[in-house]
């Protein structure tokens, strides 16, 4: 025994320690007083900020599967983002853990009056938030615009992020990471966006389903057991009492009214200043064709005429493979950006002539396939892509991050340019745009 | 004794455990998007360096002939002493390193409230347990956790490779050279693990005819000259001008990649996995400072030596390096000078005393 302990005892000193001095004594019962907060909504008040926390709840019954897990919003007002923040973690009754948040709403005013870069300094500097959470923006408050996803499926309200990534590859929006948003206000561009978000309710498709109940969707009240959205006005000791204003429906139909709109607004930025949106669809769509890395997406082509078949016609095409190539030309008087778009493997979908009649493809799309449909094509969309370029462009603002591009490409050529100019913060004046797309492979 | 497998693990685990942590920031946040650069220069001197080492370690890789007794028979007993001390002193220095890691890991980015006293205590123990058991144990945990080791930093980069921007990384050579060079010298303590070999140069068991060399410098090629640069590359297309917040660059790299997914950040276990060389390195560390300790004060006992040393490291992580992200600014600014003496310095000095002993040798048979 003595030559056991002689010889191993390293080992059980070691596990000794290990059991008797562990602070994982302590980690249950901290897991079992965390809470998650999983997004976030600022607002700018008359007094400051007010931040909003989208918490998941679970009931004591609920299992892993995420049953009968309920959505609860903490909000809280502060001076400042991080006084606003610390109220809302202390507010919550337990550890906040916010580490698995995944999207952060700017309010309209907050957007406006504030740099919102400055404003997200706070949550870069936090080493819990990730920085790869997304950045929305909603029209009015953002306090109002979270509590709507109590409204939406589950799952949806909770990774509004994996939603976002879906619809870039649909080319409806663009999720943007806090991270991209800030560092590209530091690129010679100093252009960045955030997309838009808006819930609105259809009673319509899911006023009478009262099947529509799914699981994690149903979720009761938890007045009484979670802490409440007090909104002190920027004193720091607020109360934790008050009206439960959790948005966890007591029904599971209401649960399930909500639905994201398919297109909302893309806000710009320079250098982390508001300075417009891009509003009308063919815009949207325009910006983001260039922007993102979607290969597979829909088009609707609209003014399709022709003498014989298209009588102004909304040409749907489906596209399976997209390249996107920016070129820059400083030879010439004024910097040339030449951006040719190719588009592979398309294949038409539908066809809707101005009598509102359907054509039927079906048994031969061929003679639909044609030149008018390649021109209406390339028209539509260089125009779109110029219309963006130059609405943006007497903003001041390089929409298509031409500066940053020529910087990285065409290094010498571009401080070349720079040297000729008084405020080179005005760059974007002197760029020109050509924009061809090319169409290819049409899928019969 | 080492056979030759374990000893290659063993210093393939040592030269890409501390690199992919703190160093890819500093360097980041120094020269900006050529921070990938710097490391990438820093790899090719590591492997010149570590041809001279090979060459060395091939011709004193005897027990009769181990390094510090051919230092004692060509320059003499108080040099060899005065040699080793200085290695010993090195190896507390770059033990100073995975130390920081691990506390950076575990106690700032993967547990907030963990009380590093009771932590930093413990991995202590572990490490001194360790060096008790020996080089050949610490081989054999080379050998064992290589697999886990691999997928580990495999999956890592991987993972940041699909989600990186390596535009970010453009226009190349913007930095100033004297950026550059400064940067150079000071990232010096991360590097130079090549003077391992000469340390254990006569502590591996070889065959004749095993040709250890392009093994060697195979793997150690593979960890200072691919996979170090290219984790800092894939970190700065990450995070751009922003990489001055994300301190520690192997939990950040994986940060983008799972997004689209319902699983968590199970980028952890490949973080944890890769983890396990920054153990098995502060052991290693430690047993080889202790181990040149015990050769300068003729001392047969190298585990109190070890807990000595281990618990001088522990005190300087407490009291002294408090603050993980800015201590291993100030580590390097205070010791950069004396890692870069031992690291070109060592193996000069011991080429040349080579030489001499070969050309002895010669002289005595003829």
């Amino acid at each position: 025994m003595f030559r056991f302990i002689k010889r191993k005892g390293w080992l059980i000193f070691l596990l000794a320690f290990l059991l008797l001095f562990p602070p994982a004594l302590k980690s249950q019962a901290k897991l079992n007083n965390r809470v998650l907060i999983t997004g976030l909504a600022i607002d700018k008040t008359e007094s400051g900020y007010m931040i909003t926390a989208q918490v998941v709840m679970p009931n004591p019954s609920s299992e892993a599967s995420g049953q009968n897990a309920a959505f609860d919003f903490i909000c809280q007002e502060g001076e400042s983002i991080t006084e606003g923040f610390k109220k809302v973690a202390y507010n919550i009754g337990e550890i906040a853990w916010h580490s698995h948040a995944n999207f952060i709403i700017l309010g309209e005013e907050l957007i406006k009056k504030d740099n919102t870069a400055e404003d997200l300094d706070f949550f870069i500097r936090d080493q819990h938030l990730p920085n790869s959470l997304m950045l929305l923006f909603c029209k009015g408050k953002a306090d109002d615009m979270i509590r709507k996803t109590a409204e939406l499926k589950l799952s949806v309200g909770l990774g509004l992020q994996k939603i976002y990534m879906y619809k870039e590859e649909s080319l409806s929006a663009k999720m943007v990471p806090m991270q991209t948003f800030l560092d590209n206000c530091y690129q010679p561009s100093k252009t960045s966006i955030i997309s838009g978000i808006n819930i609105s309710f259809d009673d319509e498709c899911f006023g009478s389903s009262g099947g529509g109940q799914e699981d994690g969707s149903s979720s009761t009240s938890s007045s009484g057991e979670s802490s409440t959205s007090s909104s002190s006005s920027g004193d720091s000791s607020s109360s934790s009492g008050g009206e439960s204003l959790s948005s966890a429906s007591e029904s599971g139909d209401a649960a399930m009214k909500g639905r994201i709109d398919y297109l909302e607004n893309i806000a710009y930025f320079k250098s982390g200043r508001f300075k417009g949106t891009l509003e009308k669809e063919d815009e949207i769509i325009a910006y983001l064709l260039t922007q993102n890395k979607t290969d597979r997406f829909d088009l609707v082509i609209k003014n399709v005429n022709d003498d014989n078949l298209y009588k102004n016609a909304k040409v749907g095409i489906r596209v399976a493979s997209k390249k996107y190539d920016l070129k820059m030309d400083f030879k010439g008087h004024k910097p040339l950006a030449k951006m040719i778009i190719t588009l592979n493997n398309l294949s038409l979908l539908e066809v809707l002539n101005d009598n509102g009649k359907l054509v039927s493809t079906l048994l031969g799309q061929g003679p639909y396939i044609n030149e008018t449909l390649n021109s209406a094509i390339k028209k539509q969309l260089e125009t779109d892509i110029k219309e963006v370029f130059e609405k943006t462009k007497k903003q001041n603002v390089d929409i298509f991050n031409l500066a940053t591009h020529a910087y990285k490409y065409n290094t010498k050529d571009f401080q070349s340019f720079l040297k000729t100019k008084n405020n080179i913060d005005d760059y974007i004046e002197d760029f020109n745009l050509e924009v061809e797309v090319i169409v290819k492979d049409f899928i019969k | 004794m080492l056979n030759k497998r374990q000893a290659i693990l063993l210093i393939f685990l040592c030269s890409l455990s501390t690199k992919l942590n703190r160093l890819p920031n500093i360097v980041c946040v120094m020269a900006g998007q050529d921070g990938w650069l710097i490391l990438l220069l820093l790899g090719i001197m590591d492997c010149l360096m570590l041809l001279l080492a090979l060459w060395f370690f091939v011709g004193h890789n005897t027990k009769n002939e181990g390094t510090f007794i051919m230092v004692k028979n060509t320059a003499g007993n108080f040099f060899a002493r005065f040699l080793y001390f200085l290695l010993a002193v090195y190896f507390m220095v770059k033990l100073v390193l995975p130390f920081e890691s691990i506390r950076q890991l575990f106690s700032s980015v993967l547990f907030d409230k963990v009380n590093y006293v009771y932590f930093g205590l413990l991995f202590l123990l572990v490490t001194v347990f360790v060096v008790n058991r020996g080089l050949r144990t610490i081989g054999r945990e080379a050998e064992i956790y290589m697999p886990l080791v691999s997928i580990g930093v495999i999956g890592i980069v991987f993972l940041g490779i699909t989600s990186a921007n390596f535009n970010r990384l453009l226009p190349l050579f913007t930095t100033k050279v004297n950026v550059i060079i400064s940067e150079v010298l000071k990232c010096a303590p991360w590097f130079g693990d090549y003077i391992i070999l000469f340390v254990i140069s006569g502590l591996v068991d070889t065959k004749k005819g095993d040709k250890i060399g392009i093994g060697m410098f195979f793997a150690y090629f593979c960890a200072v000259v691919l996979i170090a640069p290219l984790a800092c590359a894939i970190y700065y297309s990450l995070y751009g001008v922003g990489v001055g917040y994300q301190t520690n660059a192997i939990s950040s790299i994986t940060q983008f990649s799972l997004l689209e997914f319902d699983i968590g950040r199970l980028d952890y276990f490949m973080i944890l996995f890769e983890q396990i060389s920054t153990i098995i390195s502060a052991s290693a560390y430690l047993y080889f400072s202790a181990f040149c300790f015990c050769q300068c004060f003729n001392i047969k006992k190298i585990v109190w030596v070890a807990l000595v040393v281990g618990a001088i490291n522990y005190l300087l992580d407490i009291f002294v390096f408090r603050n993980t992200s800015s201590s291993a600014v100030s580590f390097r600014v205070y010791t950069y000078i004396f890692m870069l003496i031992i690291n070109f310095g060592v193996p000069f000095i011991l080429t040349i005393l080579s030489f001499i002993s070969r050309h002895k040798k010669k002289a005595k048979y003829v």
